[in-house]
């Protein structure tokens, strides 16, 4: 055997290794129903429904099968990853609303998408305050593998999982931000999803850091920081993570969270940077006016240079303090007192009358 | 679920419910369907079977060829998906393994015909093996053989990976590929003299 034979087998069997037994997601065949002789073609065209390892058969819904880069296009991504009742759920989103597709076992608080329609990443509670992280990913028909633990232990946070946004994806799949409070200071930590190496920058005194969000240049993080005093000013912030140092603040201040002018008036309480690098995508609440303390919420775009609203503003029903991006940028995911709708194209419309969604992505 | 579980049921679905019961078939559907039926539930078992015994060499093949973990395991899932539609006429199960291999070398060019398109707007699913972010897990050494494999003609790295992973012989290659036996036996010449060239090596 040559150097150049040997050097090919040994290559072959290290890249083999790194996709281990047990870690493939499972077969996913068209169930058939029983036919008569007539209905072959209908049957091919028609029969897919689903059975998956490992889960439940697909209820009532029709996957297909998706060739190449799942992630945007026309009319968005086809499936989404929801947390429901503790439960983390994938959902067909390419028909009118959601539909079930397939549960998975085990209980989780928060979901991040990279956006590439196929890659999630899972928080759920280790014990006490500490949190650990899981890979997901769908098959091309959306069939999910099973969550596969990240290495590098856990994060502890004081908040928790709530909105607006603690965790968020790189879009290259290979960092998690997890953005909040611990041990009563500001925080942000970066998890290396293959070595489970952290990183953690923090911020002086008391405040809050929310809406975690990566630049498509897998190296910036954006998020909303707020001081604890009152008299002190959200900023909306962009940290350079390749760059030495651990203070949150060295961060640059893109804008102040509130937000006057004539296309848009009120404060941000969530953004997302957009895939194009150029813009970003903001949740607003208006002033509040009324005795019930009312306020309108619009979902606007800023530029992601300077912060400054670009474009045309789309009003949300309610009270709104989420957003997510699919990967083109085009269709934006809502949250409204735990029910899901979507922006497209300047309207929004409700993707489901459940309101038992504690988080979701796509 | 289990995998026995997914076959029991997908063989469940095949077979003819008051058949598999016992009971008298209904009019309008014939006794004559009944074979057809069995033979489709044993194709379909037989295939479950050979998924559970290869997917994982199946899908590493792909990652060779395709190089990322993604799109492998979606090729594979898709090359059997399409055996499963031909299942009425995959008569020797014995032969499925074959069509396996095959499909599965199919659906990878096809995956490497769309991703030229897919590059042009720079979007890759993952960092694939021979990507400097891979060098971590696998070594410098072996992502320079996955650098210059990625500069090889398709067909040859194909024939690399059958013959040095799969460590299938030239009449096996030959049919996964679809061309014949002395051509196998030069495309594997020339793909080592090639990769020894890239690699600074004597062939």
């Amino acid at each position: 055997m040559t150097r150049t034979e040997e050097r090919l087998r040994d290559a072959f069997g290290a890249a083999a290794d790194s996709m281990p037994d047990g870690s493939l997601a499972p077969l996913t065949v068209p169930a058939r129903r029983r036919r008569r002789p007539w209905t072959v073609p209908v049957a091919v065209a028609a029969g897919l429904a689903a059975v998956v390892v490992g889960g439940t058969a697909l209820g009532g819904v029709i996957p297909r099968t998706v060739h190449g880069n799942a992630a945007a296009g026309g009319d968005g991504p086809r499936y989404i990853v929801a947390i429901r009742d503790g439960r983390a759920v994938v959902e067909s989103a390419a028909g009118q609303g959601l539909s079930k597709a397939a549960p998975l076992s085990g209980h989780y608080e928060a979901v991040a998408a990279t956006g590439d329609g196929r890659t999630f990443f899972l928080a759920g509670k280790a014990g006490g305050d500490a949190y650990a992280f899981y890979r997901l990913t769908l098959t091309a028909n959306g069939t999910p593998s099973a969550p596969q633990p990240l290495p590098g232990g856990t994060v502890r946070l004081d908040t928790g999982f709530g909105k607006p946004e603690n965790l968020a994806a790189s879009p290259d799949g290979t960092r998690l931000a997890v953005v909040g409070t611990a041990g009563g200071r500001p925080e942000a930590v970066v998890v290396d999803v293959r070595t489970g190496g952290h990183r953690t920058w923090t911020a002086p005194g008391a405040g809050t850091v929310t809406s975690a969000t990566w630049a498509p240049d897998d190296r910036t993080l954006g998020f909303i920081q707020t001081p604890a005093s009152p008299s002190g000013q959200a900023v909306l912030r962009l940290l350079d993570t390749r760059r030495p140092g651990a203070d949150l603040l060295s961060s640059r201040v893109l804008r102040p969270a509130e937000i006057t002018g004539a296309r848009v008036n009120g404060l941000i309480n969530v953004f997302v940077l957009n895939p194009d690098g150029r813009t970003a995508t903001a949740q607003i609440q208006g002033a509040k006016h009324g005795r019930d303390d009312d306020a309108s919420y619009a979902l606007a775009t800023l530029s992601a240079a300077d912060g400054r609203p670009t474009g045309r503003a789309v009003p949300l029903p309610g009270d709104s303090f989420f957003v997510k991006a699919d990967g083109s940028g085009e269709h934006f995911l809502q949250l409204i007192d735990g029910r899901p709708g979507r922006v497209d194209g300047g309207a929004f419309t409700w993707l489901s009358s459940a309101a038992d969604y504690d988080d979701l992505a796509w | 679920m289990s995998v026995r579980d997914v076959e029991t049921d997908i063989v469940a679905n095949m077979r003819h419910p008051r058949r598999t019961a016992g009971t008298v078939p209904e009019a309008g559907a014939p006794e004559a369907d009944a074979p057809e039926v069995d033979h489709r539930a044993a194709g379909t078992a037989a295939l479950v079977a050979l998924f559970r015994e290869h997917q994982l060499g199946l899908a590493r093949t792909a990652l060779m060829i395709v190089g990322d973990r993604a799109t492998a395991e979606d090729v594979v899932q898709d090359a059997f998906v399409d055996l499963y539609r031909r299942i009425d006429r995959l008569t020797d199960h014995d032969r499925m393994l074959p069509y396996a291999r095959a499909a599965v070398v199919n659906k990878c060019r096809t995956v490497l015909r769309r991703r030229k398109l897919a590059f042009r707007s720079g979007r890759t699913h993952e960092p694939p093996v021979w990507s400097a972010e891979s060098a971590a897990m696998l070594g410098e050494e072996r992502r320079e053989v996955f650098l210059a494999l990625r500069r090889l003609p398709q067909r040859r790295r194909e024939a690399l990976v059958l013959r040095y992973y799969l460590d299938l012989d030239e009449r096996e290659i030959a049919e996964i590929m679809g061309i014949g036996v002395g051509t196998v036996r030069s495309t594997v010449s020339r793909a080592l003299a090639a990769l020894a060239d890239l690699l600074g090596e004597e062939a």
